[in-house]
């Protein structure tokens, strides 16, 4: 896994291989000041490293289906003594690791 | 003119843009309303929406938020945020016309230098799975201090299309 200080240096190597950015202003579009430069810098490695570290749970989230479609999956596992709950579960975590 | 949209403002996504911000709003009006239309360039970005004040994006960590996701094919979903540098308005954007991510905001304080500023938001989209994907809620940036406008950037830094746009208006009494 990648510190904050290894993707902050790899972000500051792809912005500066996109320079010049620009910012539309009212319609008007403006190169980035130095100080917005940096500002980008910190908000994308800052951003790589919550998804590093927490994308997982949106990921999971997502992947789990609406808690009508699990509860009707436990109902089943119930009457026909199956494990799809449980396994969909498992599967949801597997496929979304924690870091 | 009574119960009028008076227009302010409007940014644009010119394919080289990494900023979209929209500015202009002073005491003239009590409230003001923002529409947006966000498309990226590359897939699967977040949006994240920040106050201006002088024109400048208040990158502090004083964004606080809560609101409801709405799936189309999952549960909902209970979020909320404290003391964030960015307020995202969706995540996981896609870059095509299906995906495009449509808002509206209402803006409330934001000229009062006294009084944090509000947003209350709605938003929708596809995301990239594909799956209808809507917020309701509201933010605050919690800094007792005047704003002018309302900024937008992509994750990663990525441009917007040339199909986004920002429209700021005041909301005429």
């Amino acid at each position: 896994m990648a510190t904050l200080e290894e993707l902050t240096v790899e972000t500051t190597a792809e912005i500066e291989a996109r320079k010049p950015l620009k910012a539309n202003v009212n319609g008007v579009d403006r190169d980035f000041t130095d100080e917005e430069y940096a500002q980008v810098i910190t908000d994308v490695a800052n951003s790589k490293y919550e998804k590093q570290e927490y994308g997982y749970k949106s990921s999971r989230s997502g992947a789990y289906g609406s808690i009508g479609d699990q509860l009707d999956m436990q109902y089943h596992d119930l009457v026909d003594d199956t494990t799809t709950w449980k396994d969909h579960v498992a599967k949801v975590k597997s496929d979304n690791p924690k870091p | 003119m009574p119960g009028s949209l008076i227009k302010i403002s409007e940014a644009t996504g010119t394919g080289s843009a990494a900023e979209l911000k929209v500015t202009g709003i002073d005491s003239t009006y009590e409230v003001y309303y923002a529409t947006m239309l966000i498309l990226p360039s590359t897939d699967d970005k977040d949006v994240g929406l920040r106050v201006t004040k002088s024109g400048t994006a208040q990158t502090d960590s004083k964004y606080n938020s809560s609101d409801v996701g709405l799936r189309e094919g999952a549960s909902f979903q209970d979020n909320e945020t404290q003391d964030q540098a960015t307020m995202y308005l969706f995540s996981a954007l896609g870059t095509t016309g299906a995906e495009m991510m449509m808002a509206q905001v209402y803006l409330f304080n934001f000229a009062d230098s006294s009084e944090y500023s509000y947003i209350t938001y709605r938003t929708c989209a596809l995301q990239k799975t594909p799956e209808l994907l809507g917020y309701t809620g509201s933010l605050f940036h919690e800094v007792a201090s005047a704003s002018d406008g309302i900024s937008l950037a992509l994750e990663s830094a990525d441009n917007f299309s040339t199909s986004s746009k920002i429209v700021l208006y005041g909301l005429a009494k």
